[in-house]
C-alpha cells in the first residue's frame, strides 16, 4: 500500500510551505519521511543542493538508462543525499584490505587474549578454563570492536591509532615489570638492560600478542569503520549531524511530552542525547533561551514544571522549544495547532513565525485547514491520495486554483464572514481505501469534470450500467459483465442486438455529462451475440508546470501532447 | 494548573539537580494523595503494624520463640503470662507469633523483589525489542504461567532438601515472576507506540536511551504496584511452603505455626488460638499489602487525563 | 406564539473534590420552530454542559440551580424524571460530541437505530426496523446497510447513523454537539448540508454547537457565544458576525483565518481561560479584554438587549445593567 507516490517538493530556505489534504492523503507520512522517522522506500531527500547541481540532478533523472547519467546521480547522490544508500562492486584491493582487516579481528579476538594469557597462565590453574575464558574475553571485545559506531569523531580514531602506538612502546616495559614481579625479582629495574635482555618465552609471546594485537586493533576497525563510512553516504555516520537541522513539532501538545520528565528535562533531552553541551551551565543557558524564545517568560517559573501543570498552548511552546533547543534550519509541523483552543492558535503561530524572522528557519507546515494554509504559506501543495494534484503560491492555489479537487476543497471551507457564500462543490462519496487506489487519475470516480481519459475503468462503467438497468433501461440485455479482454459486455436476452446499440449510444450522447463513467465509453459494437463496449485509453495525469511556479496534475489542463497513451486493462 | 513554587534556580543546573527535583516534587505529591486516601492510609497503618512487629519482636516478644518456656509445661491452654498457651515443644505461641512476622515480612517483601526485578527486566526487554525474542520469550513465560503456580513451587522446593532464608526466597522469586513479566510487556507495547517515544526517537535517542528514560519511567507506576501485590502473594506462598514443612527449618513461621496447630488438632483440644491467630495475622498483612498497593495504582494511574 | 425553546437564567453547578464548578451561569436564548441556533465558544465554556441540561442528563454532580427551560410553553427543570422520558428523544434529541465513535461496536447499525423506536413509541421490531430503514435512506445511506456492523462505516456514515438515531422519533428539536469536528472538510460539508436539508424537509429546529464559529457561520440563523459559563453576546448571524458588539466575540471572530478575506494573521485574545471553581470577579472576561475598565472588575454585566434580537452582557453599552446578588435555589435534578 503506497501511503505516499511518487512525490517531488521542493522547499525554499527562509519560506514557509504548506502540505494541505485531507486525511488519508499521505501528508503526516511525507513529512515523518523526511525526518526519517518513518523509512521512505524509494526517493531522494536531497539537503542544501545548489541551483546548478539541482538542475543537473532533474536532467539526469529523466533518463534512467543512461549509464553516464546514472554515475552523475550517484554522485550527486553521494553528495547531498539524506537517503541514498549505496552498493559499492568491490575491487580486489578492497577484499584484500577486508579480508586482512577480518583477520586481524580474529587475531584480536581470539589468539592475542590466549597469548598474554599463557603466559601469566600459572595463577590460573585449570589450562581449560583458561582458555575459556581467553575465547570469552575475545569474542567479547570483537563483539564490541565490530559494533557500528553511532558517532564516529576523528577523536575516536585519533585515540586509536595513539593507543596503537603508544602500546608497542608501552608494552615491553610493562610486560617486562610484571614478569619480574611475578618471580618475585625486586632489583631494580634497567630499561636499557632489559630490553638487550634475552628474552624467555612467555615475555615474547605476551609482548608479540600486545603489539600486534594492538597494531591490528587499530588498523581493522579503522579499516572496517572507513569501509563502512564509503557505503553510507552522507547517511549513518552523519544522520546526527542531519538531525540537529531538521526538527518535527507534533500535532498533539498533551501526548507528545513525556508526563514523567519535567519541562527542563523535555526541553535539555535532545543536547544530551546528541552530545552537544556536556556542560551544565551551557545546557541551562540553552534551555533557558529556548523557553524565553518561545514566550515562556520567565523561564524559571517553567522549569520544573510537569506537562500537566501546563495548558495546552504552553505545552505546544515546550514543544517548539524542545525542538528549537538544537538549532535546527529546518522544521516540519504537523497539525500544531489543530488540537489547541482558537484564541491561543494565533499565539502559538505568531512564534513560529517570529521565529522564522529571527532564526532563519524553513518551514513544513502540514495541515488540513485549508484557511489557515492561505494565511500562513508562501507556497502551498495540495495531496490527494498520495500524490500532489497542485502545487504553487498561495496565491495562486487559493486563489486560483485549477484542479477540481482543488477547487472542490476551497470551496467547501467555511468562512467566518457570511457574507462571504459561495457556491459549494460538494464531492459525492468519500475518498477511496489507500489500499484500492483507482486507476488513471486518482480522483475521477468523485471529480465532477472527468471525461475520458481519466481512467474510467470496466467495473466503473459496468456498475453505471448495471444501475440504470436497474432503475428500467437496458431492458433487452440480459446481464452486464466483462470480457476477458477486460471490456464491458451485454448479455443479449432476446431479439436483436442493434436496438441495443443504438439504446447505448443514445445514452452516451445524452447522458454523458451527468452519468459521467459513460465517457468512458469509447465504441459500442455487436460481436457473436454480444454488445462490447470498448473503453477510452487512460493515464495518470503528470504534474505539469502550467505556469512558472505552478504545477497542476490533471487532463484537464495538461496538454494532450505530452500525456504518454497507455491502454486501461 | 496547580500553582508551583518558583525554584530557586541558579546559572547551572546539573542533570543530578534536574532529576533529583523532580522526584521530590513527585514524592511529595504523591505523599500527599496517599494521605488522603482512606484507603491507602488502612492499608499502610496495617502494614506499619505489622513492621513494628516485625522490627521489635526482640523487644516486645516475651518468650524465645525455640525454647521451652520455664514456667509452664508443652500444650498449655491459653491463660495468664501465655495468652495463646504453649506448643508441643513448651515454646510460647504468642512470642513465636510475634517472631513469625520477620519471615513473612522479610521472606514476602524480598522474594518479591527478586520477582519483580526478573519479570520487569524480561518484561521491559521482550516488548521493546519484539519480533522473535519477543515470541520465544512469551512462549516460555506461558510454559511457566501454566504450570499450577503452587505446584510448581512445591515441587521445586521439595527437590533442593537444603533450604535457607536465600534458598526460600529464591524459590519464590523464581517462580513468580511469569505475571509480572507479562503485565510489564503489555504496558511496554502500549508505550512503545506514544508520541513521546516517537519524538525521543526523532531527536536521534539510542534505544537503550527510550527504554531507560521514556518507557521504565512511565512503566514505573504500574511495576511499583504490581509489585505491592505480589508481596502479598509471596506472603501467602511462603506461608503455604511453611505449611508443608518446606520452609527455613530454623525458623518460626506462621505456616509452621497452623501446621503445628493442625497436627495436634488445636481446635479441639481447646487451643483455637494456636490456629487461628497466626491465620489471621496472614490474611490481615496480606489484606494491608491489597488495600495498599489498590489505592497505589489508582494513585499513580490516573484513568483521567486532565486536560 | 412563544418560541419553540425558551431559557433563561440557566443557572448549573457541579460538585467535584475541588469545589464547586460554575459550569453555567444565567444562560438564556430562544429557538423558534425550524430555526436553527448556534451556540459557540471555546473549551469549557459550557456549551455542552448547558445542552446535556437541555436534556436532563447531566451527571450525578451536576444541578441545575437556578432558571428554567421552557419546552413548549411548559417549564422542564421541575419536571420529574419519569416524565422527562416522554419529552426526551420524541420532542428533543441529541447527537452527542463524538458520538460517532460510541456506536455499540458489536451490534449492527440497524438494531441500534431501531432501540430508542422500540423502546420511546413501544413499537414492534418488525416497524422498528423498518422505519430504521427509512431513517437511513433519510440520511443518505442505503438501507441495505442496516445489517452491518460500525466498524464497516466510515467517520462520515456514522455520523449519519448518529444523526438518524436522532431523528428517531420524530423530534422538534435537534442538539448537535460539534457534529463535524473530527471530520474531514469534504466531509464536514457533506454532514452540513445534510443537516440543513433535513431542517427544511422535517421543519426541525436546532442547537449546533460548535467552537468553529466559520461552520456556525454559514449555517445558523442566530449564534449565541458563551465564555466560561457565561453567555457574552447573540444576535442574528448576520449581524453578530459582521459588526460584534462583545470585545469576546470581537476577538474571537477575528482569531479565524477567513479564505475569502485578506491574507491577515487571525488575531489573538491574550492570556487563558480562567478556572470556573474561583472566576474573576465582575466581568468573567476582564482580565483578557483590552477595553476593561474600573466597573469591570466589580460588577457583573446582565445580558441586555441592545437592538431587536441582538443582546450583550457588556459595561461598554450604557444600556446594560449589573447582575443583581441572586440567592441559589437549588433544584434536585
Amino acid at each position: 500500500m503506497r501511503a505516499v507516490d511518487g512525490v517531488d517538493l521542493d522547499i525554499r530556505r527562509g519560506e514557509v510551505f504548506c502540505l494541505v489534504g485531507e486525511s488519508g492523503c499521505g501528508k503526516t507520512s511525507t513529512g515523518k519521511a523526511i525526518l526519517k522517522l518513518v523509512e521512505a522506500t524509494d526517493g531522494d531527500i536531497l539537503l542544501e543542493m545548489p541551483e546548478g547541481e539541482a538542475r543537473a540532478y532533474e536532467d539526469v533523472r529523466q533518463r534512467p538508462d543512461d549509464p553516464e547519467a546514472r554515475k552523475t546521480l550517484d554522485g550527486l547522490r553521494r553528495k547531498y543525499s539524506v537517503t541514498w544508500k549505496e552498493s559499492l562492486p568491490w575491487t580486489v584491493e578492497q577484499a584484500l584490505k577486508s579480508a586482512g582487516a577480518f583477520l586481524a579481528a580474529v587475531f584480536l579476538a581470539i589468539v592475542a587474549p590466549s597469548l598474554l594469557l599463557a603466559a601469566v597462565v600459572e595463577p590460573f590453574g585449570d589450562p581449560w578454563s583458561t582458555i575459556g575464558l581467553c575465547v570469552s574475553i575475545g569474542l567479547i571485545l570483537g563483539l564490541i570492536g565490530s559494533l557500528p559506531p553511532t558517532r564516529l569523531s576523528r577523536r575516536t580514531r585519533v585515540i586509536l591509532t595513539l593507543l596503537a602506538l603508544g602500546s608497542i612502546i608501552v608494552a615491553p616495559i610493562s610486560a617486562l615489570s610484571l614478569h619480574r614481579a611475578l618471580v618475585g625479582d625486586v632489583s631494580r629495574f634497567d630499561v636499557g638492560a632489559a630490553l638487550a635482555t634475552p628474552w624467555t618465552q612467555e615475555l615474547a609471546a605476551m609482548l608479540v600478542g600486545f603489539a600486534f594485537g594492538a597494531i591490528a586493533a587499530g588498523g581493522s576497525s579503522s579499516l572496517l569503520l572507513d569501509w563502512r563510512s564509503r557505503s553510507e553516504g552522507m547517511a549513518g555516520i552523519h544522520m546526527r549531524s542531519i538531525r540537529r537541522r531538521l526538527q518535527l513539532i507534533f500535532q498533539d501538545p498533551y501526548e507528545s511530552l513525556n508526563p514523567k520528565q519535567s519541562v527542563y528535562e523535555i526541553v535539555s533531552e535532545p543536547l544530551a542525547v546528541n552530545r552537544i553541551s556536556t556542560n551544565p551551565g551551557e545546557t541551562s543557558a540553552l534551555v533557558r533561551e529556548a523557553l524565553t524564545d518561545v514566550g515562556l517568560r520567565p523561564p524559571e517559573e517553567f522549569l520544573f514544571r510537569f506537562p500537566h501543570e501546563l495548558s495546552g498552548g504552553q505545552r505546544q511552546r515546550v514543544s517548539i522549544a524542545a525542538a528549537l533547543v538544537l538549532q535546527p534550519d529546518f522544521i516540519v509541523a504537523d497539525e500544531p495547532v489543530s488540537m489547541l483552543d482558537v484564541s491561543i492558535r494565533t499565539e502559538i503561530l505568531q512564534v513560529m513565525m517570529e521565529l522564522r524572522t529571527r532564526r532563519g528557519i524553513t518551514y513544513l507546515f502540514i495541515t488540513h485547514d485549508l484557511s489557515l494554509a492561505w494565511v500562513l504559506a508562501d507556497r502551498i501543495a495540495v495531496m490527494y491520495l498520495g500524490k500532489i494534484v497542485e502545487m504553487g503560491t498561495t496565491e495562486q492555489v487559493i486563489g486560483h486554483p485549477m484542479h477540481p479537487y482543488t477547487k472542490a476543497l476551497i470551496s467547501v471551507v467555511p468562512s467566518p464572514d457570511p457574507r462571504h457564500k459561495v457556491e459549494r462543490i460538494i464531492l459525492k462519496g468519500e475518498r477511496p481505501d489507500p489500499s484500492d487506489i483507482p486507476p488513471g487519475c486518482r480522483f475521477h470516480p468523485r471529480c465532477p469534470f472527468a471525461f475520458e481519459r481519466c481512467g474510467w475503468t470496466a467495473e466503473e462503467v459496468a456498475d453505471q450500467l448495471r444501475s440504470l438497468k436497474a432503475g428500467g433501461m437496458l431492458a433487452t440485455a440480459s446481464g452486464v459483465d466483462l470480457s476477458d479482454a477486460g471490456n464491458v459486455r451485454l448479455s443479449m436476452g432476446g431479439g436483436g442486438p442493434d436496438a441495443l446499440v443504438r439504446e447505448l449510444n443514445a445514452l452516451v450522447s445524452e447522458r454523458r455529462e451527468t452519468l459521467l463513467p459513460l465517457k468512458g465509453i469509447a465504441a459500442v459494437h455487436a460481436t457473436n451475440g454480444f454488445v462490447e463496449l470498448s473503453l477510452h485509453a487512460s493515464s495518470e495525469p503528470p504534474l505539469l508546470e502550467i505556469e512558472p511556479g505552478n504545477s497542476v496534475a490533471c487532463h484537464l489542463v495538461s496538454p494532450p501532447a505530452t500525456v504518454s497513451e497507455s491502454l486501461t486493462a | 494548573m496547580g500553582t508551583v513554587d518558583v525554584v530557586k534556580v541558579p546559572g547551572a543546573i546539573s542533570p543530578f539537580r534536574a532529576r533529583a527535583t523532580v522526584v521530590s516534587r513527585r514524592m511529595q505529591d504523591i505523599g500527599l494523595q496517599v494521605f488522603h486516601n482512606k484507603t491507602a492510609m488502612a492499608g499502610l497503618i496495617i502494614l506499619l503494624f505489622f513492621t513494628f512487629l516485625a522490627v521489635a519482636a526482640p523487644l516486645i516478644a516475651p518468650y524465645s520463640p525455640l525454647t521451652a518456656v520455664p514456667d509452664v509445661g508443652p500444650l498449655t491452654l491459653p491463660g495468664g503470662v501465655h495468652p495463646f498457651g504453649t506448643n508441643q515443644f513448651g515454646y510460647d505461641i504468642y512470642s513465636q507469633v510475634i517472631w513469625g512476622t520477620q519471615i513473612s515480612l522479610l521472606v514476602g517483601v524480598l522474594a518479591a523483589g527478586v520477582a519483580s526485578v526478573i519479570g520487569t527486566a524480561v518484561g521491559l526487554i521482550s516488548g521493546f525489542v519484539g519480533g522473535w525474542i519477543d515470541e520465544v520469550i512469551m512462549r516460555f513465560n506461558d510454559v511457566v504461567l501454566s504450570i499450577p503456580w503452587l505446584v510448581l513451587m512445591i515441587v521445586v522446593a521439595a527437590r533442593l532438601n537444603y533450604l535457607d532464608l536465600a534458598g526460600i526466597i529464591l524459590v519464590i522469586g523464581l517462580t513468580g515472576w511469569s505475571v509480572t513479566a507479562r503485565v510489564v510487556r503489555s504496558q511496554v507495547l502500549s508505550l512503545k507506540e506514544r508520541m513521546f517515544v516517537e519524538r525521543g526517537r526523532m531527536i536521534g535517542s539510542s534505544n537503550a536511551h527510550i527504554l531507560l528514560r521514556h518507557i521504565f519511567p512511565n512503566a514505573f507506576p504500574l511495576i511499583f504496584a504490581n509489585t505491592i501485590l505480589t508481596v502479598a502473594i509471596s506472603i501467602l506462598s511462603e506461608s503455604v511452603l511453611a505449611f508443608l514443612n518446606l520452609s527455613v527449618k530454623s525458623n518460626v513461621s506462621w505456616g509452621r505455626i497452623i501446621a503445628e496447630a493442625y497436627q495436634h488438632d488445636a481446635l479441639t483440644i481447646g487451643m483455637a488460638a494456636w490456629i487461628i491467630v497466626p491465620g489471621l495475622c496472614i490474611v490481615f498483612l496480606v489484606f494491608g499489602f491489597y488495600l495498599f498497593g489498590y489505592a497505589l495504582d489508582e494513585i499513580l494511574n490516573p484513568r483521567l487525563r486532565r486536560r | 406564539m412563544p418560541a419553540l425553546l425558551e431559557v433563561r437564567d440557566l443557572t448549573i453547578e457541579f460538585r467535584t473534590k475541588a469545589g464547586i464548578v460554575h459550569a453555567v451561569e444565567g444562560a438564556s436564548f430562544n429557538v423558534e420552530r425550524g430555526e436553527a441556533m448556534g451556540l459557540a465558544g471555546e473549551s469549557g465554556c459550557g456549551k455542552t454542559t448547558t445542552a446535556l441540561a437541555l436534556m436532563r442528563l447531566l451527571p450525578y454532580n451536576g444541578r441545575i440551580v437556578r432558571g428554567s427551560i421552557s419546552f413548549e410553553g411548559r417549564d422542564l427543570v421541575p419536571v420529574p424524571e419519569d416524565s422527562m422520558r416522554a419529552i426526551r428523544w420524541k420532542e428533543m434529541s441529541i447527537v452527542f460530541q463524538g458520538a460517532m465513535n460510541s456506536l455499540n461496536p458489536v451490534q449492527r447499525v440497524g438494531r441500534q437505530i431501531a432501540e430508542p423506536i422500540m423502546l420511546h413509541e413501544e413499537a414492534e421490531p418488525e416497524a422498528s426496523f423498518k422505519r430504521a430503514g427509512d431513517l437511513l435512506e433519510l440520511v443518505g445511506i442505503s438501507r441495505n446497510r442496516l445489517n452491518d456492523y460500525p466498524h464497516e462505516f466510515s467517520g462520515g456514515m456514522r455520523q449519519r447513523v448518529m444523526i438518524a438515531m436522532a431523528l428517531a422519533c420524530n423530534p422538534k428539536l435537534v442538539i448537535a454537539d460539534e457534529p463535524v469536528t473530527a471530520l474531514d472538510v469534504m466531509i464536514q460539508a457533506q454532514i452540513l448540508d445534510l443537516l440543513e436539508r433535513l431542517r427544511r424537509e422535517l421543519h426541525l429546529a436546532m442547537i449546533l454547537i460548535s467552537h468553529d464559529l466559520s461552520v456556525l457561520a454559514d449555517t445558523c440563523e442566530q449564534v449565541t457565544i458563551m465564555y466560561a459559563g457565561k453567555t457574552m453576546e447573540s444576535g442574528k448571524t448576520m449581524d453578530l458576525f459582521t459588526d460584534p458588539k462583545h470585545p469576546y466575540t470581537q476577538g474571537l471572530v477575528g482569531a479565524f483565518p477567513d479564505i475569502r478575506g485578506p491574507r491577515n494573521m487571525p488575531e489573538a485574545i491574550p492570556g487563558d481561560v480562567p478556572s470556573l471553581i474561583s472566576p474573576p470577579s465582575g466581568c468573567v472576561f476582564h482580565p483578557r479584554c483590552k477595553f476593561a475598565f474600573d466597573r469591570c472588575t466589580k460588577a457583573e454585566p446582565a445580558l441586555t438587549e441592545l437592538s431587536v434580537g441582538r443582546r450583550a452582557a457588556c459595561f461598554l453599552y450604557p444600556q446594560v445593567t449589573e447582575v443583581p446578588p441572586r440567592p441559589i435555589v437549588i433544584t434536585e435534578v
